[in-house]
């Protein structure tokens, strides 16, 4: 046939030229951004000074992670597999502890511990974009032993309903705290059958079936309604009645520390807004919890430990830097009409379970600690800070990148519900109200 | 939830009152999002969708009304691994155009080979368009002008349908259409310097003035039109540098 081609060439030529040419940037105000977020790093380093002095792993450690950090926000594929840079800094920070303990001559099984459930919190869900369609626990194992699947869930409820009924409501005795421990437990754990029952049925072993026809009269939103509501009710109660001290109170009843009550609480919603497949996992960060515990950490480590599998617990419940797996299956429980509030919370919650977790122990764990939660949360800005300068100077140096729209961008927004969402949300607010509650003890 | 678009299709088909007829199928995006494109919820659905394509091109032979139709089969996004998209892979980012009428039969009198392989990469079949590039064809092949601010050009494969005359017309309006964006967003390049080759000109601008000025002075000659019968000297090698990372 015969066609014109230097007009076909310049019309394909002018696309190119079009196509490429960059959004219509407002530069000085992403200047003035980046400006702001240096300044920000910049104190918040001279101000973290003082607290390089206990360990000298983390004085090493902290800094490389901060620059590294920073410079893989550069690269697409890193920012695409970064679950990856967490999951190898997760297992040699705990194999460097694994060292310093048997350096100091004590068994180091702790952090052994810890790494072996990393190594299998790590394979519960592929994340990232080149291996996604890889096997995982969740995916893949789970819908052929869907029986193992809701022993595991229901232990873990169990676990948490034991702890509730032994640390709260203890003004009310013992017979109350226990009944409304396992009141409240019960009604998460058939939501959660209920939900599960609907959504994934494939994953409802046939010796539920009884259970959850009985289920089955009542809607899911009012199931989660009253979930929320008893939760609510119990934390409602501890910070009124459990946490300021109190007389009358017989004083056989063990010091008891609000925070933990609290965090049980926490847990048991984390759990309504995990995914089925996902709840086992808490029971792995029980086995990581109990392993830190026999190693003796400073303050420093447990700042560093903890930034460390609060982004490790992020990818491995399935996160990722790519709007396509932001997880949206909780975050509708209990809400029945249009509420954008409510939902944006929920969707938050439910996308970022595994940090929130860590996040809540943190205060718990850090407040007879040297610098207390305070310290903690300077590290964590600091980090936020620069973190935050690199990805968005990578942003404003890549802005006419061909994937500045499908990668850098994305992960500037998951930067920006880091930062805000949970550093300011979580660690300060939350964790704020969780070291006021630590600090109280229960009569 | 096809079900409720599928269930209108045979009285529309009847019907000779519309000019353009969109079905919006969700199901299978939903599968893929749901378990993945290797679950055993994919091939039945898709197979679905292939008698969907068989009834409606069926009509088109077979109905008098239906004779000047074209049918666009087409996907607005492709999937990764794990079902979803969004990013920039492969998968994401190839998702399938077919057209179809009894017409087009005149490009391939001895068809195409079906099933093909990939000619490139993982999802190129026969061969790629900007997604751009849908606009000024179907314009083309409807007889309607571009839109305003379309960046496409048409494809060139579809240029035998016509005679000669009418190709021309059809290359030179698309080139125009081009021409004029290119001076909208980036003014007119005073006086346009014709180079040998006009990939060195300093700028992509330049470039395209460069390129325009040696088109018209090969019109104004007349008789020396630069044509040529190989489509792959027409399209430009694209994007070879997109897979990289």
């Amino acid at each position: 046939m015969n066609v014109r081609a230097d007009q076909i060439q310049y019309a394909y030529k002018c696309q190119e030229v079009l196509s490429g040419a960059a959004s219509n940037y407002d530069l000085n105000f992403m200047n003035i951004g980046i400006g702001i977020m240096s300044l920000a790093s910049g104190i918040g380093l001279r101000l973290l000074l003082p607290w390089f002095r206990t360990s000298l792993l983390v004085d090493i450690f902290y800094p490389l992670l901060l620059i590294f950090y920073a410079i893989m926000m550069f690269a697409s594929s890193y920012v695409e597999e970064e679950h990856h840079f967490w999951y190898w800094s997760a297992s040699g920070w705990f194999f460097l502890l694994f060292c310093r303990e048997l350096r100091s001559h004590r068994s180091g099984l702790g952090a052994l511990a810890a790494m072996v459930a990393l190594r299998v919190v790590r394979r519960w869900n592929q994340t990232g974009q080149k291996f996604a369609g890889a096997p995982d626990i969740a995916k893949n194992f789970f819908p052929n032993y869907s029986t193992l699947l809701w022993v595991l869930v229901i232990a873990t409820y169990i676990i948490v309903c034991l702890r509730l009924s032994t640390s709260s409501l203890r003004r009310l005795g013992p017979k109350a705290a226990l009944s409304y421990a396992i009141t409240v437990t019960m009604a998460c754990l058939s939501f959660k059958l209920s939900f599960a029952a609907q959504d994934t049925p494939e994953l409802v072993p046939h010796w539920l079936n009884r259970p959850v026809e009985t289920l089955a009269k009542y809607p899911l939103v009012n199931q989660a309604q009253a979930t929320f509501g008893l939760i609510l009710t119990g934390v409602v109660y501890t910070l009124l009645f459990e946490v300021p001290a109190s007389t009358g109170v017989p004083v056989t009843l063990r010091r008891q520390n609000a925070g933990r009550i609290l965090a049980d609480f926490t847990a048991l919603f984390l759990l309504t807004q995990t995914r089925t497949v996902n709840i086992p996992v808490f029971l792995l960060f029980h086995v990581i919890t109990r392993g830190l515990e026999t190693l003796q950490l400073t303050a420093q480590d447990l700042t560093f430990t903890l930034l460390l599998l609060q982004h490790h617990s992020f990818f491995s419940f399935g996160g990722a830097n790519a709007l396509s797996s932001v997880d949206l299956s909780n975050a509708y429980n209990g809400v029945s009409g249009y509420n954008v509030g409510i939902v944006g919370i929920l969707t938050f919650v439910s996308n970022w379970v595994g940090p929130i977790y860590w996040a809540t122990l943190a205060p718990i764990w850090l407040k007879s600690k040297e610098g207390g939660y305070r310290a903690h949360v300077g590290a964590m800005t600091v980090f936020y800070a620069v973190a935050g300068v690199g990805v968005m100077v990578a942003c404003m140096a890549l802005r006419t990148h061909l994937f500045i729209w499908t990668v850098f961008s994305p992960k500037y927004l998951y930067s920006m519900a880091w930062t805000v969402c949970f550093h300011l949300g979580i660690n300060g607010g939350w964790g704020g109200v969780m070291r006021w509650a630590a600090g109280r003890k229960v009569l | 939830m096809d079900n409720n678009v599928t269930r209108h299709i045979p009285d529309v088909l009847e019907k000779e009152d519309w000019g353009v007829m969109v079905m919006h199928y969700l199901g299978l995006d939903h599968i893929g999002h749901k378990a993945g494109p290797k679950s055993h919820h994919m091939i039945p659905k898709q197979q679905e969708m292939d008698g969907i394509v068989r009834q409606i091109y069926t009509a088109m032979e077979q109905k008098q009304h239906l004779q000047n139709t074209l049918f666009v089969l087409l996907g607005d996004h492709g999937m990764n691994d794990a079902g979803n998209h969004g990013g920039s892979g492969p998968g994401e980012t190839s998702p399938a155009l077919v057209l179809m009428s009894p017409k087009l039969k005149k490009l391939a009198p001895d068809g195409m080979e079906c099933p093909t392989s990939p000619y490139d990469g993982e999802f190129d079949y026969y061969s790629r368009i900007q997604q751009s590039d849908l606009a000024p064809t179907l314009a083309g092949l409807l007889g309607v002008p571009i839109p305003k601010n379309s960046l496409g050009v048409f494809m060139p494969e579809l240029l035998d349908l016509w005679n000669e005359d009418h190709r021309v017309k059809v290359v030179e309006q698309n080139a125009r259409h081009l021409r004029r964006i290119a001076e909208a967003t980036h003014g007119e390049v005073g006086r346009p310097v014709i180079r040998e080759d006009c990939g060195d000109a300093p700028s992509g601008v330049e470039e395209l003035a460069c390129l325009y000025e040696k088109a018209e002075q090969l019109k104004a000659s007349g008789s020396s039109t630069e044509y040529t019968d190989k489509l792959s000297e027409v399209r430009p090698v694209q994007y070879a540098g997109e897979r990289s990372r």
